[in-house]
């Protein structure tokens, strides 16, 4: 006996809650970024950002370095993955399940500060490279593309690994026996048979990664600062420190719609992906 | 399986890249000199006192540890219903529920918290904290539905139909039967919602005022003007928080995904 | 009126489907009614409408003489039993059982007098502490039993209780639910898709075929007397010939296959010229050396040695095939070989050929 009514009951709670306090402000950020009262239709905003150097850089820099970060973690997320489901120790393959997970679990702040340590003037490398002998004075390590780069990998390889373990596990080993025993060397197999399975994980863990890397803010303002500067610092700024009201409305949107393409751009290159391996 | 030696190195160097960092904090956060290095010279714990002391993290803590607690609640309170009715059910507009419930995930959260600021706080509709609130709980919302719905899928609607069919009205079986049995699901839930809230960020970034900062947010500002084992002391503290939390409730609960 | 009656019940999904439509069902105290058919029947959905689970479209549902239509389930005095036993987890055996007591408010002394009774009859004596997650399969279909059945409902509802059992035991519970029927005397409702359970179990049988009830009478009519080509097919029969209906004296006819003339009994659905299909049971088909009276000529296809018997696949006109199977004794033939197919006249039934 479906009473439809108290069902919409138990839903309008939380209905409204999102769309009160999440929707209408988001809404309003929106309107904001197109429409100022008093100057009209804005689409200036967008026109500046992009004409400014500054804040290009800050965009191709976050876009670019997204994408390295995504593409580097596949890489190396997708042994990683295949070595864990390869443990036949129960109780080790979910120790190392956890370690995996636990990074999530903790602080960014925390973790990114780890790197501090590492790459700092006085910090394991130099400090290493110099008792080594291979270097006379610390290298500055810090607030380069290198620093940020390390800390999103280290921050995102986690869902890569996870979203890849998710999805090799639906590929039962039979397939790969049975392209070998059709002829596919171990490459082959990896490439024709295995690869195409799994695109669905790579997508969901790129999409994560991706959009991950570039809304971060604590990496890039941690250990990039305002030397490298990305999107998620610059919005920071002309938000916070500048107080350039407009500027910072443009550039919201502007992470917003870029996450939103990137979404959708992504899922459309893993159904090419998933429809070409059907040949 | 041949060949998997290499798998074995890869996933070894993997660990270290993932895992290594935090064995240097708990490190570095023992050094005897004001300014950090590694590897640390001399052993003290004053780092942690110190951190433990000082009026600015306490505050921070406190704050933070109220809005974990808060947001999760009120997720879950608005979030259970959702996840019973999506799991039991299909009506119209179903879908679009759906959308809406997981919509806070796809907006960035800077974003979000930008949106939120703009609109309540500077319209002085809201104080700060409540901003913080509602920021929180939109955030942490989408995962407690979904939790909620995992851990119902496994518990069969013929169990709630057999109350029903006993005498007891649909109510009162979600009470005693299904309340009961989606417990321990439900406790899963509220850590990962509160551990989400308690480490996040980029909400709280804009939402901070005098006074008013998440202990995240108090870290950062800090790290800008001081660089001492301090914050290593303070990160030890969280991390060795964070792995007991889970720990404890993998023992008591059992192993289940926490994705 | 019956003690339960469905009057020109209309059901449906809510995607605006109509599974059941202008449904009518007659069930008299006492008796232990199956509702057989294959799956997509409409036999859990009729089960689920009694019981509440389902909203009534159209039409009344009468039990006991009252109106049942706005009843809530949980105000309907009835008992279920369900296809994964849906045992409460986190009570005990005593307290499941107890259950639907403590609902309708019955004293503590008065509840655990019942409870200890109910469980006694279903042979789970002593298991009255033990969690669900601690019972085999057939354990906790017992109980599912005693807790819906301690509560003395109008009508005891099963669907399909044991399918999740293993064989063996599905032949013991039936004869225990049998038996716990009988001695309480209730009147049970019993969905299911094996026919050898319905017509081991039942009373009455009524088999279901797309919503509509095909045929409902006892399993001695429903096994030897198919009314329709849909019961016979789903009770074990088998197309045997194709022909063409002569003539119709009495409860017979002649249908005539163009090789002979088959007398066999008739059914109601055939007239004097019509196209007809002949349906006879595996084990009621003869094997002979030469064409005897009422007869049809084969080829034996294969010849298949089984251990104490020889399975012989004979194919006979129009494509149909038949298996027969033989003592060694009996197996004269081989590969190759002619062989004749007795019809009995009083086991086979003509039926309508269906135009596809």
């Amino acid at each position: 006996m479906v009473q439809h009514k108290k069902l919409y009951l138990l839903l309008l709670p939380c209905v409204v809650f999102l769309t009160v306090f999440f929707l209408v402000p988001l809404l309003v950020l929106v309107s904001g970024s197109i429409y100022e009262p008093g100057k009209g239709f804005v689409g200036q905003g967008y026109y500046n950002f992009f004409a400014q150097k500054l804040s290009r850089d800050a965009y191709f820099r976050s876009l670019s370095m997204g994408g390295l970060v995504t593409l580097i973690s596949m890489v190396f997320s997708y042994p990683a993955a295949m070595a864990i489901l390869r443990i036949r120790n129960k109780s080790l393959k979910g120790f190392v399940m956890t370690l995996v997970v636990l990074p999530l679990m903790t602080n960014p702040v925390a973790r990114t500060f780890a790197w501090l340590v590492v790459l700092g003037r006085n910090g394991l490398i130099n400090n290493t490279l110099l008792s080594l002998g291979l270097i006379e004075r610390p290298e500055r390590l810090l607030y380069t593309n290198g620093a940020v780069f390390v800390g999103l990998l280290q921050l995102f390889m986690p869902f890569m690994i996870l979203s890849l373990i998710s999805a090799l596990e639906n590929v039962s080993d039979e397939y790969s026996m049975a392209a070998r025993s059709l002829g596919a060397s171990g490459l082959k197999s990896f490439w024709y048979v295995q690869l195409p399975l799994t695109i669905e994980g790579l997508v969901i863990g790129g999409t994560l990664v991706f959009t991950g890397a570039i809304t971060a803010y604590v990496t890039p303002a941690i250990l990039g600062g305002s030397r490298i500067l990305m999107l998620s610092t610059l919005l920071y700024q002309r938000a916070s420190v500048t107080l350039d009201w407009g500027m910072a409305t443009t550039i919201a949107m502007i992470m917003f719609l870029t996450t939103l393409g990137l979404n959708y751009a992504l899922k459309s290159l893993g159904k090419v992906g998933r429809s070409r391996s059907r040949t | 399986m041949r060949k998997n030696w290499w798998l074995s190195v890869i996933l070894i160097l993997v660990m270290i890249f993932l895992i290594g960092p935090f064995l240097i904090i708990f490190i570095s956060a023992f050094g005897n000199e004001a300014s950090l290095r590694f590897p640390p010279r001399g052993f003290t714990l004053d780092w942690f006192k110190k951190v433990l002391t000082m009026p600015m993290f306490l505050d921070s803590l406190k704050l933070s540890l109220r809005l974990g607690v808060f947001s999760s609640l009120i997720a879950m309170l608005l979030g259970l219903p959702v996840a019973y009715v999506i799991s039991r059910y299909d009506f119209r507009g179903k879908r679009f529920i759906e959308l809406t419930t997981t919509f806070p995930v796809i907006i960035p959260q800077m974003v979000a918290g930008l949106a939120l600021l703009r609109t309540f706080v500077m319209l002085n509709l809201f104080s700060i904290e409540i901003t913080l609130l509602i920021g929180h709980t939109a955030i942490v919302l989408p995962y407690v539905i979904r939790n909620v719905i995992s851990t119902l899928v496994n518990f069969p609607p013929s169990i709630e139909e057999a109350a029903v069919s006993l005498g007891a009205s649909r109510v009162r079986s979600f009470f005693i039967v299904v309340l009961p049995n989606i417990t321990t699901g439900l406790i899963s839930a509220f850590i990962l919602t509160f551990i989400t809230s308690f480490n996040n960020v980029p909400i709280s970034l804009f939402l901070t005022g005098p006074g008013v900062s998440t202990l995240p947010i108090v870290m950062m500002t800090y790290m800008e003007y001081y660089f001492n084992p301090s914050i290593a002391a303070l990160a030890t503290i969280l991390i060795a928080m964070t792995v007991g939390i889970v720990a404890i409730s993998q023992k008591l609960l059992g192993f289940s995904r926490m994705m | 009126m019956a003690f339960l009656e469905m009057k020109n019940i209309a059901v449906m999904y809510q995607k605006g489907q109509r599974i059941l439509e202008n449904f009518n069902l007659q069930v008299e105290k006492g008796t232990f009614l199956s509702l057989l058919g294959p799956s997509g029947c409409g036999k859990t959905t009729t089960l689920r409408t009694i019981a509440g689970f389902l909203a009534i479209q159209e039409g009344e549902l009468f039990i006991n003489g009252k109106l049942y239509n706005k009843v809530p389930t949980h105000k309907r005095n009835l008992g279920v039993v369900f296809q994964n036993y849906a045992l409460f987890p986190h009570l005990s055996v005593f307290d499941n059982v107890a259950f639907g007591l403590k609902m309708r408010k019955v004293e503590p002394s008065e509840r655990k007098k019942r409870v200890m009774k109910a469980i006694e009859i279903v042979g789970l004596k002593g298991f009255e502490e033990r969690l669900p997650s601690r019972l085999s399969g057939g354990q906790q279909q017992r109980v599912g039993i005693a807790r819906a059945v301690v509560i003395e409902p109008d009508v005891l509802l099963m669907d399909e209780p044991l399918s999740n059992l293993d064989a063996n035991l599905r032949l013991e519970m039936r004869a225990e639910i049998r038996r716990i029927q009988k001695e309480i005397g209730i009147t049970t409702i019993y969905v299911t898709h094996d026919q050898s359970e319905a017509i081991a179990m039942s009373d009455k049988v009524a088999l279901l075929n797309s919503g509509r009830i095909e045929q409902l009478g006892t399993p001695q009519e429903i096994y030897y007397s198919p009314e329709t080509s849909f019961v016979a097919r789903f009770m074990g029969f088998q197309e045997i010939a194709n022909g063409t209906v002569s003539e119709i004296t009495g409860g017979k006819c002649f249908v005539n296959t163009g090789e002979v003339s088959l007398e066999v009994r008739s059914s109601s659905e055939i007239s004097r010229g019509c196209k007809a299909v002949v349906f006879g049971r595996q084990k009621n088909l003869n094997l002979l050396k030469e064409r005897s009276d009422n007869s049809l000529k084969g080829l034996v296809k294969a010849k298949i040695f089984q251990g104490d018997s020889v399975l012989y696949i004979v194919e006979l006109g129009d494509q149909i095939q038949i298996n027969s199977e033989v003592s060694v004794e009996q197996a004269l033939w081989n590969e190759g070989d002619t062989v004749f197919i007795a019809i009995d006249r009083n086991l086979s039934i003509a039926f309508k050929r269906e135009e596809r």
